[in-house]
């Protein structure tokens, strides 16, 4: 069961680099006009390109041997993880990825486990009594903040908390109060809809009918929720946090670039505007390598909570 | 259908109706343009003029509102049908063939599951900056596979269950059996997905604006009328927030009309 | 000695009665049986001795178990109560259990935690009354791996392991075989010397197995009560009567006095086919014939091959190994099946009547075809504006069994079609299938675990 899930997780792993590996490749070599010249321009600016940069740009990037070479050559290096060196700072790939993963991970870990705390307790709540004051507020409280883009809600958080009252810097890094805006906005968003999640997952099992013979045999509680509610609840709650974790990468672009938080968000989202094509891929490749990561560890949780396999989680999460 | 919405559905289709009606009327009947400068003019309050006021370059906020409002519309629109169209029949193809048809499909899509959205978006964002259809196909490639694996699922329970086995045998065709077995219940679940869809488009395009790498100035796009008005905050709040109540309305609108996710 | 009575026992939904007038006493060695219609609220009684109705329902009345007093309007006193002193087996036990937890912890809840036993007392009385049910070996088993029959008996282990004083079990025998059912009457009727029993079903041999007290009930009303042996005898309520009638062991001889000298047309004949059903041989080299007008029932235990050889009957299925071979007169829809579960044979989110026009629309049938078979079976046309889930098993089935003969059919597979059905629309169906076979001189395959249904309609019985 668990190798099972660890090699269709590793080949979705692979499949993922060569897509994005052969993406890059081809697309940007397949648009017209000299790729030399465009990425050059990209790098000094429209008016500073000339015949030796866009040469230089072409032996750095191999652009003078055969394309099918080429193309064999940049996957070849991308499984040794040789990424090449970053267009813009000339700095290896690898190790601006390795320097940016650790911001990214203390906002992201951060955002999390203050996701949870505020997600959990509401959802329990909000499941206690459903349709009363607590669940309509959590409700109506949650569509709100799922309709703002979460760089608007970041947005929101600077304007009030940075410009009007002046509480904390509005952008940056260093100590720790920049990390409270970017943290805070990524977990409002994330619980916003994840205590919902764990408000129709504590429903569902609440209602079930096991949980009622649970109690008719006698059971009282706590037990009768530790034992029948707390896994039964956690399955459903694990595997959507795998999902969610989309929801956690593209608020870590966002939030990284609106607060420019030095992460692999922020990097990404960079080297798109710079067209840093060896970055590009590489923190696209670091985004989708974390997120199948992700999903392993939730996919393996539940086979190891779940004594039925897998095919509960299915139709679940939504 | 309208008669089966609950009331948040009704809401969510109303509050799409009106920003449609907004964004069509100006369309029609303002004869300024989005992209019209008057630098003497920046930030003025809304008159008879520019109703909603101008921005940094004295832009008319009235008709910028209202072109990236059809601009949205337009690309959620052709987005959620191809999306819809390929996500839909491939999915009802998969659980029908099964063997490996199904299983090459299965790896597609679970490649294109491995890489966010945002980031596959992105990554065509980075090939051609700028461009609409670069950008429609990034955000279409990554809406199908949602279609895919929901129609699949559903299709492949409905296809094993005997209702299916006894239409055969009554003597009806494949064709039946999609109308009157599968399509029933599919539309609800595909209808939720559309919706979520929509939402996510404009989502996307708006996000990849905000980062300065999406549609280029001086395009009205909802994301970078946000990030150009932010430095402007302090001197006019007030046209900032006016893209962000429509970025706001019309994802809320669509996640509304979208209804609960069985 | 473990007694509870009930006075007086009301439901209400809302303002609206569902049940009234219950009065009844129930104690170690004299259970009570309650029997009604499906429907009836029978499944709301349970819920309401037990003081786990949820709003808006709500019941008043009163219940005295072993001489303490509890009005049924305050439930709360009740919920005190489960455990050791009331306990119920619910409708579908199989869902009743946590499907995170082995059978083992599923019975330790109860003696570790609500007898409050040491953990290796637990332990062992656990695996005691896990063997007492036949359940030694499947201790550390998940409920998914259980069979149904286990499943139910691991509920049921549970549900008395703290000897309680009054036991409610909710329609015990839906959903088992004859096999499964027989242990489980045993089980019944030992529990029944210690604990108060309260027994609610439509199952007439387990009441009669009882030997307790009979109450029927329908419309929410007590119609008739008495000792179960007598009012079996002598029903007077139509209601009991017909549910007497309807049981198979009851039937007349169907089989109408027919000539044997019927024209032995053979429709269709298997030589030595041979099936495998996920890695195992299900029908070994089976050879079989079957001719016009006749009627062959097929039983055997779950996972014999019957649902198996019967799709290969007509055509649904090939077979791994062995030739099929029809009567070159049939066509693809000449063969037909009907179903076990009746919703599952039609699309669920469209009225019936669509579904029907379109069958019409595709033979090029007439609309008073079906108006016809309507009336002649018993069903009004109104119903065909419903979907299948807004009309009850009983008489979609015949439904079913409408589109089937709408084709006239030359040979029919019953695949258990009336073993969810209680006996008397099990009844009503099979007349009117047996009808159709001997005025149409078609081919029935008859599968059915039920032995004396198969005795007495079958022309030859298969045993697989």
């Amino acid at each position: 069961m668990l190798i099972k899930i660890l090699f269709n997780r590793l080949l979705q792993a692979i499949s993922m680099a060569v897509a994005v590996g052969s993406l890059t490749f081809f697309l940007v070599r397949s648009l017209p006009g000299d790729i030399a010249y465009k990425v050059a321009a990209g790098r000094y600016g429209d008016d500073g390109v000339s015949t030796e940069a866009a040469n230089a740009v072409r032996a750095e990037l191999g652009l003078d041997q055969p394309i099918f070479e080429q193309y064999l050559n940049w996957l070849g290096n991308l499984f040794q993880f040789d990424l090449g060196n970053s267009l813009v700072s000339g700095l290896p790939v690898i190790d601006e990825i390795q320097h940016q993963l650790g911001y990214t991970a203390l906002l992201a870990v951060c955002a999390v486990i203050l996701a949870s705390f505020i997600a959990i307790p509401l959802g329990l709540l909000a499941a206690k009594k459903p349709k009363k004051v607590i669940d309509q507020t959590s409700l109506y409280t949650s569509s709100f903040i799922r309709a703002q883009p979460v760089f608007s809600l970041g947005l929101i958080l600077t304007i009030v908390f940075a410009i009007e009252l002046n509480w904390f810097p509005v952008a940056g890094f260093g100590s720790t109060e920049f990390l409270i805006l970017p943290v805070l906005t990524l977990a409002i968003s994330l619980a916003a809809v994840s205590n919902r999640i764990v408000r129709d997952s504590a429903i569902k099992v609440l209602n079930s009918q096991y949980y009622q013979f649970a109690k008719i045999k006698g059971l009282k509680e706590p037990k009768l929720f530790l034992r029948h509610g707390l896994k039964n609840m956690a399955i459903p709650i694990i595997a959507f946090t795998g999902m969610q974790f989309i929801g956690v990468i593209e608020g870590v672009i966002m939030i990284e670039s609106l607060f420019a938080w030095p992460g692999i968000g922020h990097a990404l989202s960079h080297a798109v505007f710079a067209r840093d094509i060896p970055m590009l891929q590489g923190t696209a490749l670091m985004m989708g390598i974390l997120f199948v990561f992700i999903n392993t560890l939730t996919d393996a949780c539940c086979a190891l909570l779940d004594p039925r396999g897998e095919k509960v989680k299915q139709g679940e999460n939504a | 259908m309208i008669k089966s919405f609950a009331l948040s559905q009704k809401v969510g289709l109303s509050i799409l109706s009106c920003l449609f009606i907004f964004a069509f009327v100006q369309g029609i009947f303002d004869s300024t343009s989005a992209a019209q400068q008057n630098l003497s003019n920046i930030f003025s309050l809304p008159n008879s003029q520019y109703l909603l006021g101008t921005d940094q370059f004295g832009r008319s906020m009235y008709a910028r509102l209202g072109s990236a409002i059809r601009l949205s519309f337009l690309l959620c629109l052709l987005c959620v049908f191809s999306a819809l169209a390929l996500g839909v029949s491939a999915g009802i193809y998969a659980a029908w063939a099964q063997g490996w048809q199904e299983k090459v499909m299965d790896f597609i899509a679970n490649t294109i599951l491995a890489l966010p959205g945002l980031v596959l978006v992105l990554l065509f964002a980075a090939i051609a900056p700028g461009s609409f259809v670069v950008l429609y196909l990034g955000i279409a490639i990554t809406l199908w596979v949602e279609y895919y694996r929901v129609v699949k699922a559903i299709s492949k329970s409905v296809l094993a269950s005997s209702e299916i086995e006894a239409s055969r045998q009554l003597g009806f065709n494949w064709f039946y059996i999609i109308k009157r077995h599968l399509w029933p219940n599919l539309q609800e679940q595909i209808f939720t997905l559309a919706s979520f869809g929509a939402a996510t488009a404009i989502l996307t395009m708006a996000s990849v604006g905000f980062v300065y790498v999406g549609l280029k100035p001086p395009t009205a796009e909802l994301g970078l009328m946000i990030v150009e008005l932010f430095p402007y905050y302090a001197d006019a709040p007030w046209v900032l927030l006016q893209p962000l109540v429509v970025l706001f309305l019309l994802i809320l609108g669509f996640n509304l009309l979208a209804g609960k996710l069985k | 000695m473990n007694q509870i009575s009930i006075q007086d026992l009301a439901v209400f939904n809302a303002g609206e009665s569902l049940i009234s007038g219950l009065n009844f006493i129930a104690s170690a060695g004299q259970p009570v049986c309650i029997i009604g219609h499906t429907g009836a609220g029978k499944s709301l009684l349970a819920n309401a001795i037990l003081g786990n109705l949820s709003t808006p329902l709500h019941a008043s009345g009163q219940v005295t178990l072993n001489q303490q007093v509890f009005d049924l309007s305050q439930p709360e006193q009740l919920t005190k109560l489960w455990g050791k002193q009331l306990a119920l087996l619910p409708q579908e036990p199989w869902n009743a259990l946590n499907p995170l937890l082995t059978a083992q912890q599923q019975v330790e809840d109860v003696s570790r935690y609500v007898l409050k036993q040491p953990a290796k007392q637990s332990q062992q009385t656990t695996a005691l009354a896990l063997q007492q049910f036949g359940l030694a070996e499947a201790n550390h088993k998940y409920p998914h791996q259980l069979s149904g029959g286990m499943a139910q008996r691991l509920a049921y282990c549970a549900a008395t392991m703290a000897n309680p004083n009054c036991l409610l079990l909710d329609e015990p025998s839906k959903g088992l075989d004859q096999a499964l059912n027989q242990k489980l009457q045993q089980n019944i009727k030992q529990l029944a010397q210690q604990s108060a029993l309260i027994i609610i079903t439509h199952d007439l041999d387990l009441a009669a197995a009882l030997n307790g007290y009979l109450i029927v009930i329908e419309q929410g009303q007590v119609t008739e009560q008495g000792a179960a042996s007598s009012l079996l005898n002598s029903p007077r309520s139509d209601y009991l009567q017909r549910l007497i009638q309807a049981q198979s062991k009851n039937w007349h001889n169907l089989k109408p006095e027919l000539a044997t000298d019927k024209a032995q047309t053979e429709l269709v004949k298997l030589t030595s086919v041979n099936q495998f059903y996920q890695s195992q041989h299900v029908l070994k080299n089976i050879d079989l014939t079957l001719h016009a007008g006749e009627i062959i029932g097929l039983t055997g235990e779950s996972g014999a091959g019957k649902s198996s050889l019967g799709n290969i009957i007509c055509g649904i299925l090939k077979p791994n190994s062995g030739t099929v071979k029809f009567s070159p007169s049939l066509t693809k829809t000449d063969c037909q099946k009907v179903y076990q579960d009746p919703p599952s044979a039609f699309a669920n989110q469209l009225p019936l009547k669509t579904l029907l026009k379109d069958l019409t629309l595709l033979h090029k049938l007439s609309w008073q075809k079906v108006i016809a078979l309507l009336n002649k079976l018993d069903l009004p046309e109104s119903l065909l504006e419903r979907n299948r889930d807004q009309v009850s098993g009983g008489e979609l089935q015949r439904i079913a069994l409408l589109r089937v003969l709408l084709l006239k059919p030359k040979i029919i597979i019953a695949d258990e079609a009336v073993s969810r059905l209680d006996p008397i629309n099990a009844q009503k169906i099979i007349t009117l299938l047996l009808d159709y076979v001997y005025t149409e001189q078609a081919g029935l395959i008859f599968i059915s675990h039920d032995q004396q249904q198969i005795s007495k309609i079958c022309d030859r019985v298969i045993k697989l």
